[in-house]
This record gives structure tokens, C-alpha cells and sequence, in this order.
């Protein structure tokens, strides 16, 4: 007898998760509707306002509302954070198929430059490559991107190895498959539910490390709108109008939360381990 | 028809992959069509890396494997795909033969797509139906998983997906091994029928004495990585 | 007779076990009553999904949370069905112990093998390490483990299949058990490691007059360890009886049908499938199967029938 049994009800972490996610998602679709402030319109008559009523988050030294731009900011975030994990994913992955499944000397080249890429650290690199290409934000995508990328090597490539053992990837070669219809029919659904782990857990990071390189400035440039870069402008007002680099704050590690919870959830969600065991006999 | 030639493998194991073992050495061995022939051995004795090299799933040190006089190891792509076809195996844990994740009727259309041996789905559909009732299978098991269903009825899937492929010669490596005496006699009586009614060369390895001796024709003794013929 | 029925170790009364899952319940085990004597060796003989380990871990407390075990069993007279895990556990750590099939994933991978060994006896004896080790080695020698002492200190995968099974033997009986479960010890051995495991099996509890349930498909295993066998089949007790009457002259029509399916009878395979637990037909569990089915079979349960001599079958036409 085997039963098969998904404890969802019983994750927690996904479902803290994903309310949090729900509520980003939702701000992210309905929020510019429902800012009745311009993020850009700058009015000195109404700068470093507290938060009241009209303006929830307060307004920042240019009297621009705080709470718009936070809703702006989490765009701009997310539509990076996303961008960078679809590039880094599908490069990462492609790596790390080709080196776990053909193995051999691709394998040994393709490590060793991961392994340079892998020696520095995350935001020191990138704001190497940010240094050579330029601020702005499409090149702050490549950096990320071109920093990132390992993680998924590396995962898919151990994850391929460990599938190639499997008997029945040796019954799909006996079968007649040809070496790419192997990798798609038979590697990627495999590894599918650890990548799609990563893939949500790296939102959060990402988030930060953009957040970071804006927040030096060489990200996404002035006036607009982007979570680091908010709270990078809020720096000179912190004692006297703490609420400006407060809110960009609180929501990037929000954000950042949700995803990392969601992750979590997601891991254990297809964790074969943490499943139920299957009764036989 | 499927004939070794002085085949020999060795592999590296162990701490730092410093001890070598010499799993298959020099062996010769011709299976013909038709013709059911029986390997014994203990277990670690090399059977199942020789039933790899028979099936061109692993490349052998030295000698060669020859399929109606070619060498497998050189052939061009499109007959490579030809040979895989023409040549079967089927494995010890049947449960393991299968992708985790892929409805059984999927696993069990992928020979059909690979071939190509159908036009439209619903021929696909319909060939399968009739294989599993001459299996003496169920159709819903189609909609299962590999874990939902017991070995015996694994092993049938299995048999019955290479069969599909109408090969010359099926090489059966402890088909039996992980299943109940009852099941196992109804596997094995299963292949004898398919592959006589076929005449479908066999190669059945076992550890098991009993089990050769009910099913070839000729049996082939293996003694740590060599052969002893009967 | 008289004698023996004073040395029960195990009586088991109606045991029942359900498996809670999100449709209905499944039941695993039906009725089961069996009586297991000291010194005895009893072994439970059925296909794989029959529910014979389901039975072995219900014994022992060891089925996981969704399960429910319904029914006594008296150990020594203390009723266990009902008893606290935190007593039972005191129990199952002294006097009664497993050895737990699956030789590849029942060791630890990270510990050495000796030391494996060593732990069950250090939880239970307050004894130094160096009369712990001794003792380890001493019954490693008796398992006839090559490359003594080395080998205890090798970790699980440098063992073959063989070697890990007899380690959890070894593991298995340290601390002088009273009762001793031996789920499926053969499963994915080969032929020559199967002898021997049986045979060291064998001595080992004869020289200790262990109690044994061993739980098994091999009729093979069967023969050389068993007093007293009971076949099990869909949840169920089928026949049970000594040895010699249920392997050699067996009544219930299944467990003719499994003894014909051996290599060495002529492959004579009982038709279909058994049947999984959630879809047990009505009637007599093996009707669909059986050969000599009537109409009653396919209405009626059979209860098991005293056959005398300590003998059961479940089958209404067993003395025909």
C-alpha cells in the first residue's frame, strides 16, 4: 500500500509566505492607481511632512510623497529583481546541464571559470562590471545577472549528476533517446522543483544587491524611483526625518521576507524527504 | 546475431578512486536469433556490466560488441537509433526503470514518439490498450505514477515498452530478483511467451539456478569477470 | 503442548490496523490472533503489500502517526496496544528488538560500522567502551565478518550488501534480546549471501533461544528458520501451522499456488494480481484468484478452521 500525501495545510512558511507575496503582488498591480500622488512632482511647500493622513509614508525632502514612491520604488525593484533572475536562471541552468550531463572536459572548463566567478564576492564584482560598463539600469541587470548565474550552475549541475545515477535515465538511453530529448524530457522535470526553489529564494537577494549598487549610486540613476536608491536619499534627513529612508527600508526587507518565506515553503513543499513517507508492505 | 568479442571493463572505486576493479575481463559470447540463453553468476561477478555493453549503455575497455557484424560503438547516429531499437533491456528494480514524475501512459508512449510507430494520438492510444490486455494489464494504470503501482506490474510495463519496439534481442538483468515467488513466475512465463512467439533472442541473467534452468536453452556460468560456457 | 502454552511470549488478540488517508480508511491488517511461544521461531510468509511488515511494526509500536491499531497484544501478559510509547520504548530497547529490512538505508552512512553496532549496546548496559568493544567484536567474529577488526571500523558503504545485513544482525541481537523481529533479512541479496545470512541468522538465535517473528516472501527462508510458519495474504491470516504441514502439504489454496510458483515446481503461477488493500473484494479475499472458487466463496468470509494439531486454514472447503 503507498499513500502519497502533501502537507500543505501544515506549511506554514508557505502560506505566511505567500500572503506576503499576495500583498506585493496586489501593490505592484493596483498601486499606481491608487497613489494620488505624482512619485516624480517635486512641491518644496510640502517637504519632510510626518506621516499624516493624505501622505501615509510622509514626504521626502522635495515634498514628494513617500508612499508613491515606495509603490514606483517596488516596480523598478521588482522588474529588475525578475529580469535578473529569468537571465541568470535560464544561463545558469543551461551551464549547469551541459557540464553535469556531458561531463568530461566541458565539465572541467565550464567549473573552473564558475569557480573565478564564485571567488569574489557578490557586490564586489558587480560593481566591478558596473564600473566598467556604466551606471544605469539595464547595465545594472548584466552585473547582477552575470554575478548570479553560479547559483544555478552549480545546483543544476549537481542535481543533473545525481539524476544521471538514476536507473531510468540509463533505460531512456537504452529506450533510443537522443541526448537532448533526455535533457528535456527526463533532466529538467527533474531538477524543475529545485530550481523553481532558488529561483524564489533569490528574489530577496537580488532585491538587496540592486538596492545596494542604487543605493551607491550606480544603479538606477535620479529621479527615479528604486528601493535602494530611496533609501539612500533619506540618508541626509535620518535624524531629523527618519520616515524617508524608513518606509523604503521596511518594504525591501518585507519583500525580501515573503520571497525568502515563500522559498522555504516551496523547499519543503518538494523536499522528498520531508514528505510523508510512503507505507509499503 | 548479438555477438561480444573479447569484451573487457574496468572501473575505479573506492577512497580517491585509486582501487581498480576489473569487472568484465575478455569475455566472447554470441546470442542468436530465436535462441535463449541464460547467464548465472554471483552478484558483483560482472553480469550486469556485460548486459550494459551488450546494450551499448556503457563502452567497453577493450573488444568489441557486434550487432549482425557491426561494431556498436562506431555506428553513425540514425543507426545507432536503429540498433537501441533492435536491441532491449530491461532492469533489476523495475520501479526505478521509470521517470519519477511522468504518468505511466506517458512512460509507456515514449517509445512509440521516439519511433515514430503510430500517426495520431489516438492510434497511440489504441496500440497501447491493446499491448497492456495482452500483458494482462489494466488501462488505469495509465493515469498512475511509477511508485503507485507494485513491482510486478512495473516490470510488466516495462517489458511490455521494449516490446513495443519489436527488437531482435532483449537482455533481461535480474528481471526478478526484487519481486515475490508468485510474481516472479508470471514475469518470467511472460517473457518466455513474448520473446517464443517473437523469436526474440533472450539473454536472461540471474543468480538463480532454478530460474535459468526453467528458462534457456544454453547456459553461461560467469566467475569473477570471466566466462565459463556450458 | 500443555507446556509451551505456559511460555507464551506474544499473544495478539483481534489485532486490526487502519491507515488513515484523505478518501477512507485502509485496512491493513484484519483480525489477526497468534499466539508466539518462547524459544520459538515463528515466521510470517506473504507477498509484498500483504500487510505482514504493517503487522511486524504494529507489534513493536513503530507505524507512523496516520495509523491506528485496534485489538490487544499481551507481552508477558502486559498489554502493549494501549501501553505508553515512553514504557514501550524501555521494552523494545531490552527485551525486544528488530532488525529492520532494507540493509542499503537502515545504517547510518556517516558512523562506522563497529561503532554502530557498539551504540545499541551502550544505551542499554552501563559498561566501558573497551567491554562494549570486546563484546562487538566477539559477536562480529561469530557472524563470520572477514577482515576482523578492521571491518568495524569501515563505514556502511564500503560494506557489501551482504556484510551490512549481517552488521544490522549484529546490531540487532547485542544486547541479548528475548524477542527478535526480522523483517524480510534477504530482500536484495543474492543467492550465496542469503545462505549464509540465514545460517549465521539461524545459530545465532539458536545458541541465544531467541524468539523470532521473521517476516518473508521467500519460501526458501522460510524452510530453513522457521518452526512455525503463517501465511499471510491480503491482511489476513490464510493458514497457519508447523513447518513441514504448511510448506509441504499446504491446504489453503494460496499457499499451494506460491509453492507451485517456485523455479524448482515448474513455475506454476497463480493467475492475476493480489488485490491492494483499498479494493479488497467481498467474500473470501483470494476468491478472484482461486481455482476452485464457488459461489459461497465470492458471498461468504471464511473463518479460519481448526484443522487440529495447531493448524488454521482459511477456507470453507479445506478438508475437501
Amino acid at each position: 500500500m503507498k499513500c502519497r500525501k502533501f502537507s500543505v495545510q501544515r506549511n506554514l512558511l508557505l502560506w505566511i509566505g505567500g500572503a506576503i507575496l499576495l500583498v506585493i503582488i496586489f501593490v505592484l498591480v493596483f498601486g499606481p492607481s491608487l497613489c494620488t500622488h505624482d512619485p516624480l512632482k517635486v512641491d518644496y511647500t510640502l517637504k519632510l511632512r510626518a506621516p499624516c493622513r493624505e501622505y501615509p509614508f510622509g514626504t521626502d525632502g522635495m515634498g514628494r510623497s513617500v508612499a508613491a514612491r515606495v509603490v514606483y520604488g517596488l516596480r523598478t525593484s521588482m522588474k529588475i529583481a525578475i529580469v535578473v533572475m529569468l537571465i541568470s536562471c535560464v544561463i545558469g541552468v543551461c551551464v549547469g546541464v551541459l557540464s553535469g550531463y556531458v561531463g568530461g572536459s566541458v565539465d572541467l572548463i565550464l567549473m573552473r571559470v564558475m569557480e573565478v566567478v564564485l571567488a569574489f564576492p557578490d557586490t564586489i564584482l558587480a560593481l566591478a562590471i558596473l564600473g566598467t560598463l556604466g551606471g544605469g539600469m539595464k547595465n545594472q541587470i548584466i552585473a547582477l545577472a552575470l554575478v548570479r548565474w553560479t547559483k544555478y550552475a552549480k545546483m543544476a549541475r549537481d542535481e543533473t549528476m545525481r539524476l544521471k545515477k538514476e536507473e531510468y535515465m540509463e533505460a531512456a538511453v537504452a529506450m533510443g533517446n537522443g541526448r537532448f530529448r533526455i535533457v528535456l524530457r527526463y533532466v529538467l522535470p527533474g531538477i524543475i522543483g529545485q530550481i523553481l526553489v532558488l529561483a524564489t529564494m533569490s528574489i530577496g537577494p537580488i532585491i538587496l544587491s540592486g538596492a545596494t549598487l542604487s543605493f551607491l549610486g550606480l544603479g538606477v540613476q535620479l529621479p527615479n524611483p528604486e528601493l535602494g536608491l530611496l533609501i539612500n536619499e533619506g540618508r541626509d534627513f535620518i535624524r531629523s526625518a527618519g520616515h524617508i529612508s524608513l518606509f523604503p527600508g521596511l518594504v525591501t526587507a518585507l519583500t525580501t521576507l515573503g520571497f525568502n518565506l515563500f522559498g522555504e515553503g516551496l523547499n519543503d513543499y518538494f523536499d522528498p524527504r520531508l514528505k510523508e513517507k510512503a507505507v509499503s508492505d | 546475431m548479438l555477438r561480444a568479442e573479447h569484451v573487457s571493463k574496468s572501473f575505479c572505486v573506492g577512497r580517491g578512486r585509486n582501487t581498480k576493479i576489473q569487472a568484465v575481463l575478455d569475455v566472447s559470447l554470441e546470442i542468436n536469433k530465436g535462441e535463449h540463453l541464460g547467464l548465472v553468476g554471483e552478484s558483483g561477478c560482472g553480469k550486469s556490466t556485460l548486459a550494459r555493453m551488450l546494450a551499448g549503455l556503457i563502452r567497453p575497455d577493450g573488444g568489441t560488441v557486434l550487432l549482425d557484424g557491426q561494431d556498436i560503438q562506431k555506428l553513425p547516429v540514425k543507426a545507432r537509433k536503429e540498433f537501441r531499437r533492435k536491441v532491449q533491456i530491461i532492469f533489476q528494480n523495475p520501479q526505478q526503470a521509470f521517470h519519477p514524475r511522468m504518468k505511466l501512459y506517458e512512460t509507456l508512449a515514449e517509445p512509440i514518439r521516439l519511433f515514430h510507430l503510430v500517426e495520431t494520438r489516438e492510434q497511440e492510444r489504441l496500440m497501447l490498450e491493446e499491448a497492456m490486455e495482452r500483458m494482462g494489464l489494466t488501462t488505469d494504470i495509465f493515469g498512475r505514477y511509477p511508485h503507485e503501482i507494485s513491482g510486478g506490474q512495473a516490470q510488466r510495463i516495462a517489458l511490455l515498452r521494449s516490446l513495443m519496439l519489436e527488437p531482435k534481442v532483449l537482455i533481461a538483468d535480474e528481471p526478478t530478483s526484487m519481486l515475490d515467488v508468485s510474481v516472479q513466475a508470471q514475469i518470467l512465463k511472460l517473457i518466455r511467451q513474448t520473446t517464443e512467439e517473437n523469436e526474440i533472442a533472450l539473454l536472461l541473467i540471474s543468480h538463480d539456478m532454478d530460474v535459468i534452468r526453467a528458462m534457456s536453452d544454453k547456459v553461461i556460468f560467469m566467475h569473477e569477470s570471466a566466462l565459463n560456457l556450458n | 503442548m500443555e507446556e509451551e502454552q505456559t511460555r507464551e511470549l506474544w499473544r495478539i488478540e483481534r489485532l486490526q490496523v487502519f491507515f488513515k488517508t484523505r478518501g477512507n480508511d485502509i485496512m491493513a491488517v484484519n483480525e489477526f490472533s497468534l499466539s508466539i511461544y518462547q524459544g520459538e521461531r515463528l515466521c510470517l510468509l506473504g507477498e509484498s503489500g500483504c500487510g505482514k511488515s504493517v503487522f511486524g511494526m504494529a507489534l513493536l509500536k513503530l507505524l507512523p502517526e496516520n495509523a491506528e491499531v485496534l485489538g490487544k497484544a499481551y507481552y508477558k501478559g502486559m498489554e502493549t496496544v494501549g501501553m505508553s510509547e515512553k514504557t514501550f520504548a524501555r521494552l523494545r530497547g531490552t527485551e525486544i528488538a528488530v532488525i529492520p529490512q532494507g540493509a542499503g538505508s537502515s545504517l547510518d552512512p556517516t558512523m562506522r560500522c563497529g561503532k554502530q553496532v557498539e551504540e545499541c549496546l551502550r544505551l542499554h548496559e552501563k559498561e566501558n567502551s573497551q567491554v562494549c568493544r570486546q563484546k562487538v567484536l566477539s559477536l562480529l567474529k561469530r557472524l563470520e565478518l572477514p577482515r576482523l577488526p578492521g571491518i568495524a571500523r569501515d563505514y556502511p558503504f564500503e560494506l557489501s550488501g551482504g556484510m551490512k545485513q549481517r552488521i544490522l544482525v549484529a546490531a540487532g541481537i547485542v544486547c541479548h534480546p528475548q524477542f527478535l523481529l526480522v523483517d524480510e533479512p534477504t530482500k536484495g541479496l543474492d543467492w550465496g549471501c542469503r545462505d549464509k545470512v540465514i545460517t549465521l541468522l539461524k545459530k545465532l538465535v539458536e545458541d541465544e533461544e531467541t524468539s523470532v517473528l521473521l517476516i518473508t516472501h521467500d519460501f526458501n527462508v522460510a524452510k530453513s528458520l522457521a518452526d512455525r510458519v503463517v501465511v499471510m495474504y491480503a491482511g489476513e491470516i490464510v493458514e497457519y501451522g508447523m513447518r513441514e504441514d504448511v510448506l509441504e502439504r499446504p491446504v489453503h489454496p494460496y499457499s499451494k499456488g506460491l509453492l507451485a510458483a517456485l523455479p524448482q515446481n515448474g513455475f506454476q503461477a497463480i493467475e492475476g494480481f493480489s488485490p491492494p488493500l483499498d479494493q479488497i473484494p467481498k467474500g473470501c479475499r483470494f476468491h478472484p484468484r482461486c481455482p476452485h472458487a464457488t459461489g459461497r466463496c465470492a458471498q461468504e468470509h471464511p473463518n479460519l478452521t481448526d484443522l487440529g494439531e495447531g493448524r488454521e486454514v482459511r477456507c470453507f472447503y479445506a478438508e475437501g
